[in-house]
Protein backbone atom coordinates (compact mmCIF):
# COMPACT_ATOMS: atom_id res chain seq x y z
CA UNK A 1 0.00 0.00 0.00
CA UNK A 2 1.64 3.20 -0.44
CA UNK A 3 0.14 6.82 -0.27
CA UNK A 4 -0.18 9.28 -2.10
CA UNK A 5 2.51 11.89 -2.27
CA UNK A 6 1.57 15.09 -0.84
CA UNK A 7 3.14 18.28 -2.62
CA UNK A 8 6.91 19.42 -0.66
CA UNK A 9 6.11 22.34 1.18
CA UNK A 10 8.07 25.36 1.96
CA UNK A 11 9.98 25.13 5.48
CA UNK A 12 9.64 28.13 7.75
CA UNK A 13 11.94 28.50 10.14
CA UNK A 14 9.94 29.75 13.35
CA UNK A 15 10.71 29.76 17.30
CA UNK A 16 8.84 26.79 17.83
CA UNK A 17 10.26 24.51 15.02
CA UNK A 18 13.91 25.83 16.31
CA UNK A 19 13.16 24.99 19.57
CA UNK A 20 11.41 21.72 18.65
CA UNK A 21 14.79 20.78 16.38
CA UNK A 22 17.16 21.43 19.66
CA UNK A 23 15.03 18.69 21.49
CA UNK A 24 15.01 15.84 19.49
CA UNK A 25 18.37 16.97 18.10
CA UNK A 26 20.33 18.27 21.30
CA UNK A 27 20.55 14.52 23.20
CA UNK A 28 22.22 12.78 20.69
CA UNK A 29 25.01 15.36 19.93
CA UNK A 30 25.25 15.64 24.01
CA UNK A 31 25.94 12.15 24.44
CA UNK A 32 28.45 11.86 21.34
CA UNK A 33 29.96 15.23 23.46
CA UNK A 34 30.30 13.65 26.35
CA UNK A 35 31.79 10.56 25.21
CA UNK A 36 33.90 11.44 22.55
CA UNK A 37 34.66 14.58 25.37
CA UNK A 38 36.06 11.82 27.72
CA UNK A 39 38.14 9.69 25.91
CA UNK A 40 39.86 13.27 24.02
CA UNK A 41 40.84 13.83 27.62
CA UNK A 42 41.28 10.83 29.38
CA UNK A 43 45.12 9.58 28.66
CA UNK A 44 45.89 12.93 30.38
CA UNK A 45 43.80 12.87 33.13
CA UNK A 46 44.54 9.32 34.41
CA UNK A 47 48.41 9.99 33.46
CA UNK A 48 47.92 12.66 36.35
CA UNK A 49 45.96 10.22 38.32
CA UNK A 50 48.68 7.81 38.39
CA UNK A 51 51.61 10.62 39.05
CA UNK A 52 49.47 11.69 42.11
CA UNK A 53 48.95 8.54 43.67
CA UNK A 54 52.59 7.67 43.49
CA UNK A 55 53.66 10.61 45.16
CA UNK A 56 55.58 12.69 42.48
CA UNK A 57 56.65 16.01 43.17
CA UNK A 58 54.34 18.96 42.11
CA UNK A 59 51.40 16.26 41.01
CA UNK A 60 48.15 18.45 41.73
CA UNK A 61 44.63 16.26 42.96
CA UNK A 62 43.02 15.06 40.02
CA UNK A 63 39.97 13.84 41.42
CA UNK A 64 37.66 17.46 40.92
CA UNK A 65 39.08 17.11 37.37
CA UNK A 66 38.42 13.38 36.82
CA UNK A 67 34.74 13.87 38.12
CA UNK A 68 33.95 16.97 35.87
CA UNK A 69 36.40 15.80 32.37
CA UNK A 70 36.03 11.97 32.64
CA UNK A 71 33.50 10.93 35.60
CA UNK A 72 30.20 11.94 33.90
CA UNK A 73 30.97 9.13 30.84
CA UNK A 74 30.74 5.52 32.95
CA UNK A 75 32.76 3.82 30.08
CA UNK A 76 35.67 6.02 31.16
CA UNK B 1 -6.44 -22.98 18.62
CA UNK B 2 -3.04 -22.97 16.85
CA UNK B 3 -4.46 -21.18 13.50
CA UNK B 4 -6.23 -18.11 15.52
CA UNK B 5 -3.65 -17.79 17.78
CA UNK B 6 -1.25 -16.70 14.37
CA UNK B 7 -4.30 -15.19 12.37
CA UNK B 8 -4.46 -12.71 15.47
CA UNK B 9 -0.94 -12.25 16.49
CA UNK B 10 0.39 -12.96 13.03
CA UNK B 11 -1.62 -12.05 10.56
CA UNK B 12 0.89 -9.41 8.81
CA UNK B 13 2.34 -12.59 8.00
CA UNK B 14 -0.01 -13.14 5.38
CA UNK B 15 1.47 -10.13 3.53
CA UNK B 16 4.24 -12.31 1.45
CA UNK B 17 6.25 -9.02 0.71
CA UNK B 18 6.15 -7.96 4.55
CA UNK B 19 6.99 -11.75 5.52
CA UNK B 20 10.53 -11.57 3.72
CA UNK B 21 11.21 -8.33 5.45
CA UNK B 22 10.29 -9.96 8.41
CA UNK B 23 12.68 -12.57 8.35
CA UNK B 24 15.22 -10.62 7.15
CA UNK B 25 15.06 -9.01 10.20
CA UNK B 26 15.02 -12.20 12.27
CA UNK B 27 18.18 -13.31 10.53
CA UNK B 28 19.92 -10.08 10.62
CA UNK B 29 19.32 -9.32 14.40
CA UNK B 30 19.75 -12.41 15.02
CA UNK B 31 23.48 -11.70 13.43
CA UNK B 32 23.92 -8.82 14.93
CA UNK B 33 23.72 -10.32 18.58
CA UNK B 34 25.84 -13.34 17.71
CA UNK B 35 28.17 -11.14 16.45
CA UNK B 36 28.56 -8.95 19.90
CA UNK B 37 28.75 -11.68 22.34
CA UNK B 38 31.81 -13.55 19.75
CA UNK B 39 33.25 -10.20 19.02
CA UNK B 40 33.35 -9.87 22.79
CA UNK B 41 34.78 -13.28 23.44
CA UNK B 42 37.56 -13.12 21.69
CA UNK B 43 38.71 -9.45 22.60
CA UNK B 44 38.48 -10.69 26.24
CA UNK B 45 40.30 -13.55 25.39
CA UNK B 46 43.29 -11.75 23.82
CA UNK B 47 43.06 -8.54 26.20
CA UNK B 48 41.72 -9.43 29.35
CA UNK B 49 39.95 -6.08 29.04
CA UNK B 50 36.49 -5.31 29.94
CA UNK B 51 37.40 -2.08 28.67
CA UNK B 52 38.19 -2.99 25.09
CA UNK B 53 34.94 -5.31 25.05
CA UNK B 54 33.38 -1.91 26.15
CA UNK B 55 34.69 -0.05 22.89
CA UNK B 56 33.96 -3.18 21.13
CA UNK B 57 30.04 -2.71 21.77
CA UNK B 58 30.68 0.72 22.42
CA UNK B 59 31.71 1.24 18.06
CA UNK B 60 29.15 -0.89 17.12
CA UNK B 61 25.86 0.96 19.65
CA UNK B 62 27.96 4.43 18.15
CA UNK B 63 26.85 5.24 14.83
CA UNK B 64 23.10 4.74 16.44
CA UNK B 65 23.56 8.59 16.91
CA UNK B 66 24.79 9.61 13.82
CA UNK B 67 23.92 7.49 11.17
CA UNK B 68 20.13 7.74 11.21
CA UNK B 69 19.49 11.20 9.83
CA UNK B 70 21.45 10.76 6.62
CA UNK B 71 19.85 7.34 5.96
CA UNK B 72 16.21 8.71 6.90
CA UNK B 73 17.01 10.92 3.50
CA UNK B 74 18.22 8.65 1.63
CA UNK B 75 15.27 6.02 2.26
CA UNK B 76 13.30 8.73 1.30
CA UNK B 77 14.96 9.23 -1.89
CA UNK B 78 16.07 5.87 -3.03
CA UNK B 79 14.30 2.19 -3.68
CA UNK B 80 14.91 1.01 0.14
CA UNK B 81 14.63 -2.63 -0.76
CA UNK B 82 18.36 -1.40 -2.47
CA UNK B 83 19.49 0.31 0.99
CA UNK B 84 18.53 -2.80 3.02
CA UNK B 85 20.33 -5.29 0.52
CA UNK B 86 23.67 -2.69 0.30
CA UNK B 87 23.73 -3.29 4.06
CA UNK B 88 23.62 -6.68 4.12
CA UNK B 89 26.47 -7.37 1.63
CA UNK B 90 28.73 -4.97 3.93
CA UNK B 91 27.50 -6.83 6.66
CA UNK B 92 28.62 -10.19 5.02
CA UNK B 93 31.79 -8.68 4.00
CA UNK B 94 33.01 -7.74 7.61
CA UNK B 95 31.88 -10.94 8.99
CA UNK B 96 33.39 -12.94 6.10
CA UNK B 97 36.60 -10.74 7.18
CA UNK B 98 36.38 -11.69 10.73
CA UNK B 99 35.45 -14.96 9.62
CA UNK B 100 39.02 -15.26 7.69
CA UNK B 101 41.18 -12.69 10.20
CA UNK B 102 39.97 -15.07 13.07
CA UNK B 103 40.67 -18.92 11.58
CA UNK B 104 44.48 -17.54 10.40
CA UNK B 105 45.49 -16.09 13.90
CA UNK B 106 46.11 -12.78 12.10
CA UNK B 107 43.28 -11.18 14.16
CA UNK B 108 44.33 -8.06 16.40
CA UNK B 109 41.51 -6.10 19.08
CA UNK B 110 41.68 -2.16 16.38
CA UNK B 111 40.47 -4.76 13.78
CA UNK B 112 37.68 -6.33 15.39
CA UNK B 113 36.70 -2.75 16.89
CA UNK B 114 36.96 -0.90 13.36
CA UNK B 115 34.62 -3.82 11.66
CA UNK B 116 32.25 -3.44 15.10
CA UNK B 117 31.78 0.26 14.14
CA UNK B 118 31.50 -0.85 10.37
CA UNK B 119 28.80 -3.42 11.77
CA UNK B 120 27.28 -0.62 13.84
CA UNK B 121 27.14 1.75 10.67
CA UNK B 122 25.08 -0.88 8.56
CA UNK B 123 22.65 -1.76 11.45
CA UNK B 124 21.99 1.80 12.00
CA UNK B 125 21.00 1.87 8.21
CA UNK B 126 19.10 -1.38 8.96
CA UNK B 127 16.75 -0.12 11.58
CA UNK B 128 15.07 2.93 10.30
CA UNK B 129 14.65 1.43 6.53
CA UNK B 130 12.84 -1.71 7.26
CA UNK B 131 10.56 0.00 9.47
CA UNK B 132 10.08 2.79 6.65
CA UNK B 133 9.87 -0.24 4.77
CA UNK B 134 7.07 -2.83 6.63
CA UNK B 135 4.43 0.55 7.08
CA UNK B 136 4.10 0.13 3.14
CA UNK B 137 4.07 -3.65 2.70
CA UNK B 138 0.90 -4.10 5.06
CA UNK B 139 -2.83 -2.42 5.02
CA UNK B 140 -2.69 0.82 7.92
CA UNK B 141 -4.42 -1.50 10.33
CA UNK B 142 -2.01 -3.64 10.24
CA UNK B 143 1.10 -1.91 10.76
CA UNK B 144 0.45 -2.49 14.67
CA UNK B 145 0.63 -5.63 14.19
CA UNK B 146 3.83 -5.67 11.27
CA UNK B 147 6.14 -3.35 13.61
CA UNK B 148 4.97 -5.51 16.93
CA UNK B 149 6.28 -8.33 14.82
CA UNK B 150 9.41 -6.44 14.06
CA UNK B 151 10.16 -5.50 17.86
CA UNK B 152 9.29 -9.14 18.79
CA UNK B 153 12.25 -10.17 16.65
CA UNK B 154 14.61 -7.52 18.08
CA UNK B 155 13.73 -8.80 21.51
CA UNK B 156 13.86 -12.30 20.46
CA UNK B 157 17.26 -12.48 18.78
CA UNK B 158 18.78 -11.47 21.76
CA UNK B 159 18.25 -14.73 23.13
CA UNK B 160 18.52 -16.99 19.71
CA UNK B 161 21.55 -14.69 18.52
CA UNK B 162 23.78 -15.43 21.41
CA UNK B 163 22.12 -19.19 21.85
CA UNK B 164 23.26 -20.44 19.30
CA UNK B 165 26.78 -19.10 19.32
CA UNK B 166 27.90 -19.58 22.86
CA UNK B 167 27.69 -23.58 22.34
CA UNK B 168 29.75 -23.13 19.12
CA UNK B 169 32.16 -20.88 20.83
CA UNK B 170 33.14 -23.73 22.91
CA UNK B 171 32.83 -25.94 20.99
CA UNK B 172 34.38 -24.95 17.34
CA UNK B 173 35.94 -21.73 18.49
CA UNK B 174 35.45 -17.94 16.89
CA UNK B 175 35.61 -18.67 13.19
CA UNK B 176 32.46 -21.19 13.18
CA UNK B 177 30.68 -18.28 14.97
CA UNK B 178 31.51 -15.93 12.54
CA UNK B 179 30.36 -17.90 10.17
CA UNK B 180 27.43 -19.21 11.76
CA UNK B 181 27.01 -14.81 11.20
CA UNK B 182 27.60 -14.77 7.39
CA UNK B 183 25.41 -17.69 6.91
CA UNK B 184 22.23 -15.26 8.89
CA UNK B 185 23.35 -12.34 7.04
CA UNK B 186 23.49 -14.04 3.64
CA UNK B 187 19.78 -15.83 4.22
CA UNK B 188 18.79 -11.95 5.23
CA UNK B 189 20.26 -10.76 1.81
CA UNK B 190 18.10 -13.96 -0.16
CA UNK B 191 14.88 -12.80 1.70
CA UNK B 192 15.48 -8.76 0.78
CA UNK B 193 16.21 -9.40 -2.84
CA UNK B 194 13.45 -11.60 -3.37
CA UNK B 195 11.15 -8.46 -2.16
CA UNK B 196 9.70 -6.23 -4.63
CA UNK B 197 11.49 -3.11 -6.11
CA UNK B 198 9.82 -0.37 -3.98
CA UNK B 199 10.34 2.98 -6.46
CA UNK B 200 10.99 6.02 -4.19
CA UNK B 201 8.49 8.92 -4.41
CA UNK B 202 9.78 11.77 -7.08
CA UNK B 203 12.83 13.39 -6.21
CA UNK B 204 12.07 17.23 -4.62
CA UNK B 205 15.58 18.05 -6.20
CA UNK B 206 16.30 19.57 -2.64
CA UNK B 207 19.83 19.85 -1.05
CA UNK B 208 20.05 17.14 1.25
CA UNK B 209 20.31 19.66 4.83
CA UNK B 210 16.68 20.53 3.37
CA UNK B 211 15.59 17.37 2.77
CA UNK B 212 16.23 16.20 6.44
CA UNK B 213 14.98 19.44 8.26
CA UNK B 214 12.23 19.20 6.29
CA UNK B 215 11.16 15.99 7.81
CA UNK B 216 11.28 17.41 11.43
CA UNK B 217 9.35 20.16 9.97
CA UNK B 218 6.76 17.65 8.46
CA UNK B 219 6.59 16.24 11.97
CA UNK B 220 6.43 19.53 13.76
CA UNK B 221 3.33 20.94 11.67
CA UNK B 222 1.24 17.41 12.77
CA UNK B 223 0.40 18.17 16.05
CA UNK B 224 -0.55 14.46 16.73
CA UNK B 225 2.98 13.15 15.29
CA UNK B 226 4.61 16.10 17.26
CA UNK B 227 2.99 15.42 20.49
CA UNK B 228 3.56 11.40 20.12
CA UNK B 229 7.20 11.98 19.38
CA UNK B 230 8.08 14.54 22.37
CA UNK B 231 6.30 11.50 24.49
CA UNK B 232 8.08 8.64 23.23
CA UNK B 233 11.20 10.60 23.38
CA UNK B 234 10.33 11.71 27.29
CA UNK B 235 9.22 7.99 27.83
CA UNK B 236 12.63 7.10 26.67
CA UNK B 237 14.78 9.55 29.13
CA UNK B 238 12.86 8.68 31.99
CA UNK B 239 11.54 4.88 31.78
CA UNK B 240 14.10 3.27 29.92
CA UNK B 241 17.45 4.64 30.31
CA UNK B 242 17.78 2.49 33.79
CA UNK B 243 20.70 -0.03 32.45
CA UNK B 244 23.12 2.58 34.08
CA UNK B 245 20.91 2.42 37.32
CA UNK B 246 20.36 -1.33 37.96
CA UNK B 247 23.71 -2.30 38.83
CA UNK B 248 24.07 -0.23 41.47
CA UNK B 249 20.08 -0.67 42.39
CA UNK B 250 21.06 -4.55 42.42
CA UNK B 251 23.67 -4.00 44.92
CA UNK B 252 22.61 -1.55 47.38
CA UNK B 253 18.94 -2.15 47.36
CA UNK B 254 18.59 -5.70 46.81
CA UNK B 255 21.58 -6.71 48.13
CA UNK B 256 22.09 -9.39 44.86
CA UNK B 257 24.95 -8.25 43.09
CA UNK B 258 25.99 -9.05 39.74
CA UNK B 259 23.45 -12.03 39.36
CA UNK B 260 20.73 -9.79 40.67
CA UNK B 261 21.36 -7.36 37.98
CA UNK B 262 21.74 -10.17 35.12
CA UNK B 263 17.92 -11.38 36.78
CA UNK B 264 16.62 -7.88 36.50
CA UNK B 265 17.78 -7.34 33.14
CA UNK B 266 16.43 -11.35 31.91
CA UNK B 267 13.07 -9.87 33.54
CA UNK B 268 13.09 -6.85 31.26
CA UNK B 269 13.80 -8.96 28.25
CA UNK B 270 11.50 -11.62 28.69
CA UNK B 271 8.45 -9.30 29.75
CA UNK B 272 9.44 -7.01 26.57
CA UNK B 273 8.91 -10.42 24.37
CA UNK B 274 5.94 -11.49 25.69
CA UNK B 275 4.47 -7.59 25.69
CA UNK B 276 5.82 -6.64 21.86
CA UNK B 277 4.13 -9.94 20.15
CA UNK B 278 0.63 -9.33 22.83
CA UNK B 279 0.07 -6.05 21.50
CA UNK B 280 -0.18 -6.78 17.38
CA UNK B 281 -3.32 -8.70 18.78
CA UNK B 282 -4.91 -5.67 19.16
CA UNK B 283 -7.81 -5.04 16.80
CA UNK B 284 -9.60 -1.93 17.19
CA UNK B 285 -8.30 1.96 17.03
CA UNK B 286 -9.94 2.21 20.94
CA UNK B 287 -8.22 -0.79 22.13
CA UNK B 288 -5.13 0.43 21.07
CA UNK B 289 -5.55 3.46 22.25
CA UNK B 290 -6.62 2.17 25.61
CA UNK B 291 -3.34 0.16 25.95
CA UNK B 292 -1.39 3.04 24.58
CA UNK B 293 -1.96 4.88 27.82
CA UNK B 294 -1.87 1.76 30.24
CA UNK B 295 0.67 0.62 28.92
CA UNK B 296 2.44 4.17 29.54
CA UNK B 297 0.72 4.19 32.96
CA UNK B 298 2.90 0.97 34.23
CA UNK B 299 5.83 1.91 32.31
CA UNK B 300 6.00 4.50 34.60
CA UNK B 301 4.13 2.96 37.93
CA UNK B 302 6.48 -0.19 37.07
CA UNK B 303 9.29 1.52 37.40
CA UNK B 304 8.26 3.14 40.84
CA UNK B 305 7.38 -0.95 42.20
CA UNK B 306 11.22 -1.71 41.13
CA UNK B 307 12.37 1.03 43.28
CA UNK B 308 10.14 0.20 46.27
CA UNK B 309 11.14 -3.72 46.43
CA UNK B 310 13.83 -4.86 48.39
CA UNK B 311 13.49 -8.31 47.55
CA UNK B 312 15.14 -10.11 44.07
CA UNK B 313 11.69 -11.60 43.48
CA UNK B 314 9.50 -8.55 43.31
CA UNK B 315 12.07 -6.82 41.45
CA UNK B 316 12.30 -9.40 38.72
CA UNK B 317 8.89 -9.61 38.69
CA UNK B 318 8.48 -5.70 38.34
CA UNK B 319 11.11 -5.36 35.65
CA UNK B 320 9.80 -7.85 33.35
CA UNK B 321 6.51 -5.86 34.02
CA UNK B 322 8.20 -2.32 33.58
CA UNK B 323 9.72 -4.21 30.65
CA UNK B 324 6.51 -5.26 29.15
CA UNK B 325 5.13 -1.92 29.50
CA UNK B 326 7.75 -0.04 27.96
CA UNK B 327 7.98 -2.49 24.66
CA UNK B 328 4.47 -1.90 24.13
CA UNK B 329 4.24 0.82 24.59
CA UNK B 330 7.38 1.80 22.54
CA UNK B 331 5.53 -0.29 19.75
CA UNK B 332 2.27 1.47 19.77
CA UNK B 333 4.04 4.90 19.33
CA UNK B 334 6.05 3.80 16.86
CA UNK B 335 2.54 2.22 14.60
CA UNK B 336 0.85 5.70 15.61
CA UNK B 337 3.71 8.18 14.08
CA UNK B 338 4.28 5.44 10.59
CA UNK B 339 0.39 5.00 10.26
CA UNK B 340 0.50 9.54 10.29
CA UNK B 341 3.09 9.77 8.06
CA UNK B 342 2.42 9.53 3.81
CA UNK B 343 5.24 7.11 2.49
CA UNK B 344 7.78 9.92 1.04
CA UNK B 345 8.44 11.01 5.07
CA UNK B 346 8.77 7.75 6.34
CA UNK B 347 12.20 7.58 6.38
CA UNK B 348 12.39 10.23 7.96
CA UNK B 349 10.21 9.80 10.47
CA UNK B 350 11.83 6.75 11.53
CA UNK B 351 15.05 7.70 11.43
CA UNK B 352 13.91 10.76 13.56
CA UNK B 353 12.45 8.04 15.58
CA UNK B 354 15.67 6.13 16.19
CA UNK B 355 17.57 8.92 16.50
CA UNK B 356 15.75 11.33 18.74
CA UNK B 357 14.97 8.12 20.87
CA UNK B 358 18.72 6.64 20.82
CA UNK B 359 20.00 10.14 21.80
CA UNK B 360 18.20 10.74 24.55
CA UNK B 361 18.72 7.15 26.00
CA UNK B 362 22.40 7.68 25.73
CA UNK B 363 22.25 10.91 27.06
CA UNK B 364 20.30 9.91 29.93
CA UNK B 365 22.37 6.45 30.90
CA UNK B 366 25.24 8.85 30.99
CA UNK B 367 23.83 11.30 32.89
CA UNK B 368 22.57 8.54 35.36
CA UNK B 369 25.67 7.04 35.57
CA UNK B 370 26.87 10.22 37.10
CA UNK B 371 24.56 10.87 39.32
CA UNK B 372 23.52 7.59 40.61
CA UNK B 373 26.35 7.62 43.22
CA UNK B 374 24.94 10.67 44.84
CA UNK B 375 21.24 10.42 44.40
CA UNK B 376 21.05 6.88 44.95
CA UNK B 377 19.51 4.57 42.03
CA UNK B 378 16.40 4.31 43.79
CA UNK B 379 15.76 8.11 44.01
CA UNK B 380 16.06 8.16 40.76
CA UNK B 381 13.99 5.21 39.63
CA UNK B 382 11.06 6.27 41.94
CA UNK B 383 11.45 9.99 41.06
CA UNK B 384 11.15 9.27 36.71
CA UNK B 385 8.58 6.73 36.77
CA UNK B 386 6.45 9.26 38.35
CA UNK B 387 7.33 11.92 36.52
CA UNK B 388 6.35 9.52 33.60
CA UNK B 389 3.21 8.58 34.66
CA UNK B 390 2.11 12.15 35.41
CA UNK B 391 2.92 13.37 31.57
CA UNK B 392 0.87 10.34 30.15
CA UNK B 393 -1.93 11.34 32.51
CA UNK B 394 -1.61 15.07 31.85
CA UNK B 395 -1.20 14.73 27.90
CA UNK B 396 -4.87 12.82 27.81
CA UNK B 397 -6.52 16.30 28.96
CA UNK B 398 -5.93 18.34 25.53
CA UNK B 399 -7.51 17.64 22.11
CA UNK B 400 -4.35 16.33 20.42
CA UNK B 401 -3.81 13.97 23.29
CA UNK B 402 -6.92 12.52 23.08
CA UNK B 403 -6.16 12.01 19.22
CA UNK B 404 -2.98 10.43 20.68
CA UNK B 405 -4.57 8.22 22.74
CA UNK B 406 -7.14 7.21 20.04
CA UNK B 407 -10.15 9.10 22.58
CA UNK B 408 -10.97 10.99 18.81
CA UNK B 409 -10.27 10.66 15.37
CA UNK B 410 -6.78 12.03 14.17
CA UNK B 411 -8.00 14.99 11.45
CA UNK B 412 -7.54 14.30 7.93
CA UNK B 413 -5.25 17.54 7.34
CA UNK B 414 -2.41 16.04 9.44
CA UNK B 415 -3.01 12.42 7.61
CA UNK B 416 -1.50 14.13 4.25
Amino acid sequence: MITQPSRPEPVRMTAGLLAFIAFMVAPAFLAAAIVLGAWAVSDEVYAAERAATSGAPGAAPVAEWKTTLVGICPIH
Amino acid sequence: MLRSLTTRFGVALQYPEFRRLWTANASSQAASWALIVTRGWLIYGMSGSSFLVGLSTFAAMGPMLVVPPIIGVLADRMDRRRILSIAYIVDIAQSVALMILAATGLIEVWMIVVLSMVNGISRATQLPTSQALAASLVPADRLLNALSLNAATQHGSRLFGPGIVTPLLAIAGAPAAFGVSVLLYIFALTQARSMASQPPEPSSGRRFIDDFVGGLAYVYDRPVLRLMLVILVAHCGLTMAFESLLPSFAHNQLRAGEEGFGALMMGVGAGALVASLSVGGLQTHRGRGNALIITGLVSGLGQVMLGLTSSLLVGVLAAAIMGGAQAAFMTMGQAVTQSIATNEYRGRVASINSFSLGGMMAMMNLFNGSIADTFGAQSLLLIYGVVFAAIVAVTMLPITGRQVYGRQPIPEAQLA
